[in-house]
């Protein structure tokens, strides 16, 4: 049983290979079976474990037999596992999407499980430094994959990130070497232990540690001021792989983050997310509406529910941890559904400029479908699963309510832009052609669709799973269909509306127009990124 | 450019030489200083000296890029099938699946040296395909 932990991140990584391996002996031969076969082999793998994880048990494993502290040991528990199996289970969906989209080159599905792995690695491992090799993995994949089109912005987005995300490993080796150098130890078990002995010792260099362990995934976890990389890349990588990084991969870094606070119990920094969370919520809201590219909108929303997750899990109760993680399943499933649908969009007309395109709807309905319900779960609007999980959210944030307030004007603006994104789906359309979408790429679509709806008719279903997984002990959910939450979605909807009507203004396209324009080049990213820096050890040594 | 006499007739006679210190490397890995990544390096090394001093089409005869990316891949396969090894033998992943051996003879320490030869030549081949990439663009 144990053994399936290490299978986990075999598996994909032997397919990657014989993907290529294939590849290289017949051309003809699909070697994209292979990814396919690996992903589905390991999602069966993680629910051949489900009773054992569900029942509260853990799993450890130590690689060649050689038992931790000293050795390399990969560890599984309720978050691990559940992360894992929606990690898997968006890549399969995204696999079969791309499968139809068009013939990728091997080296596509090749990166594309090499993510996987990296994924896989990140949550299971036990270890600090294996966490960062295989973080390592992962950008490296990333890296190639958001330049797989290799059109000069892909490109110059890849590039990017590459610097950006690079400056974020180094400082993250950095913190590795100061907590080795003060612990001995770099098992995170074995961190935990000596913890509280550093943070009366060495209370300075444990800081430091902590802060450079946390900005360093936080370049990946992508919340504002380390957020300048996302929305380029994630718009000009191939939409599978949007899916995939917008869906998983920036959970996965936050999930990293998460277990770090946690055995670091570096509570000042979990309280300054509640902040970094409502802000960056709001702020990424009004950038996203701001943008005309489809797959631009969808990768600032992708920041601005980050926050959501990143505040609530800034609370720090049962119930705020328990929203967050809902948040983050829900949003993994209607965010790969919008990218997938938004990909759909430019499948078939070519175009990615939401204000060129309208009256979609009667030509591709199964893609307005999608497209509604994505958007309906991502406004909060119920019975969609966003409606839950953000109902939870604002309960949690009950004792803070400036946050809480900028969490609500991020609602309403969410609802906004996607009005914007579904109203090319309305109007009167031009009567060209659109080409015919194969199965393999609606598919997908459909089965997200019933996961968000399911989610969000059985809330209690998923979030009580979630409660009993990751938080310890046993405390009573509060309902979410209360007939004032309802009411508040309803207004929220309505405002949102307006507010869409509002940007539509002569006045409104100034205003945003003078946004779009404010970008922030790789400079003052870099910049951005050491003042934070500062800002986060002044801020663990002062409180 | 011009082709120096002096430096294709001396990297000619150092070639053999490096590619040995090389595998020698690669073999003692688990005695010595070394090992399969360093080894690799060296042979890597030997590889673009030869390419340096004598041109790009002369080296893609003897090695040519088709084999270099299949032995990459076939070691790494090679690698992950000899871990799995350990797996189907009861043990765990890359748990030893040899005899130990006598300590300070060369075949000892288990499947480390056969993990080093494969490490050796999957660094070997890489490292010398990346650099015909970046000299050839």
């Amino acid at each position: 049983m144990n053994n399936i932990l290490i299978l986990l991140i075999v598996l994909p990584l032997l397919s990657s290979f014989l993907v290529l391996l294939v590849s290289f002996i017949s051309r003809s031969f699909p070697g994209k079976i292979f990814s396919l076969g690996g992903i589905a082999l390991s999602l069966g793998l993680l629910f051949l474990i489900a009773p054992a994880i569900f029942s509260g048990g853990t799993f450890s494993y130590s690689v060649g037999g050689w038992k931790g502290p000293l050795g390399i040991t990969l560890y599984m528990d309720g978050l691990a596992w559940l992360t894992s199996l929606i990690g898997t289970i968006i890549a399969l969906l995204a696999l079969i999407y791309s499968s139809g989209e068009k013939d990728y080159h091997p080296r596509f599905y090749f990166f594309f499980l090499l993510l996987l792995v990296g994924m896989q690695g990140v949550i299971l491992t036990d270890d600090i430094f294996n966490m960062f090799v295989f973080f390592e993995i992962l950008s490296i994949s990333t890296y190639a994959l958001v330049a797989y089109f290799q059109t000069g912005r892909a490109i110059r987005a890849s590039f990017d990130y590459l610097l950006l995300s690079s400056l974020g490993a180094a400082f993250f080796l950095l913190g590795i070497g100061l907590i080795y150098q003060a612990g001995g130890v770099l098992s995170l078990e074995g961190i935990r232990e000596v913890t509280i002995h550093l943070q009366k010792n060495s209370p300075s260099m444990f800081n430091l540690a902590v802060v450079c362990l946390v900005i360093g995934i936080g370049i990946k976890a992508a919340f504002i001021p380390l957020h300048t990389w996302l929305p380029n890349a994630h718009a000009y990588a191939p939409t599978p792989v949007s899916a995939l990084l917008s869906a998983v991969m920036i959970k996965v870094s936050f999930l990293a983050t998460w277990r770090i606070i946690d055995i670091f119990q570096a509570f000042s920094l979990q309280y300054l997310f509640i902040w970094l969370g409502a802000f960056t919520a709001f702020l990424a809201v009004i950038w996203a509406l701001a943008q005309t590219d489809i797959k631009k909108i969808l990768a600032y929303h992708s920041i601005s529910q980050m926050g959501f997750i990143v505040a609530s899990f800034g609370v720090a109760s049962s119930l705020s941890l328990t929203a967050s993680f809902f948040h983050i399943i829900n949003h993994s499933l209607f965010k790969s559904l919008l990218f997938l649908s938004a990909g759909l969009v430019i499948y078939t007309t070519g175009i990615r400029d939401v204000s060129k395109l309208s009256g979609l709807g009667r030509k591709m309905p199964l893609g307005f479908f999608a497209c509604l319900v994505g958007s309906l779960s991502i406004s909060g609007i119920p019975p969609f699963n966003g409606f839950a999980s953000k109902n939870l959210i604002s309960l949690s944030l009950k004792n803070y309510p400036v946050a809480a307030f900028l969490i609500l004007l991020a609602s309403v603006g969410t609802v906004a832009s996607f009005s914007k994104i579904m109203r090319i789906f309305v109007g009167s359309s031009a009567g060209d052609r659109i080409k015919k979408v194969p199965l393999s790429m609606t598919l997908p679509l459909l089965i997200l669709c019933a996961f968000c709806l399911a989610l969000g008719i059985f809330p209690s279903w998923g979030a009580g799973g979630i409660s009993r997984l990751i938080v310890p002990g046993s405390f009573s959910l509060p309902g979410v269909y209360t007939f004032w939450q309802v009411a508040a979605s309803i207004l929220i909807l309505a405002v949102g509306i307006v507010f869409y009507l509002l940007t539509l203004t002569s006045y409104g396209k100034r205003v945003f127009g003078y946004i779009r324009q404010m970008r922030l080049g790789l400079n003052n990213s870099l910049l951005l990124l050491i003042i934070s820096l500062i800002f986060f050890v002044i801020f663990i040594q002062l409180f | 450019m011009e082709r120096s006499q002096i430096v294709t007739m001396v990297s000619r006679k150092l070639v053999p030489f490096i590619l040995l210190f090389g595998l020698y490397l690669i073999s003692y890995g688990h005695l010595s200083p070394g090992g399969g990544f360093q080894g690799g390096v060296v042979l890597a090394s030997g590889i673009l000296l030869l390419f340096l001093s004598h041109g790009f089409t002369l080296v893609q005869r003897s090695f040519p890029e088709r084999h270099l990316n299949l032995t990459e891949l076939v070691m790494v396969l090679l690698f992950l099938l000899l871990g799995l090894a350990g797996l189907l033998l009861g043990k765990s992943f890359l748990s030893n699946i040899l005899l130990l051996g006598e300590a300070g003879e060369i075949p000892s320490a288990g499947f480390i040296l056969l993990l080093n030869m494969i490490i050796g030549l999957k660094v070997g081949a890489g490292i010398t395909l990346i650099c015909f990439y970046l000299f050839r663009s």
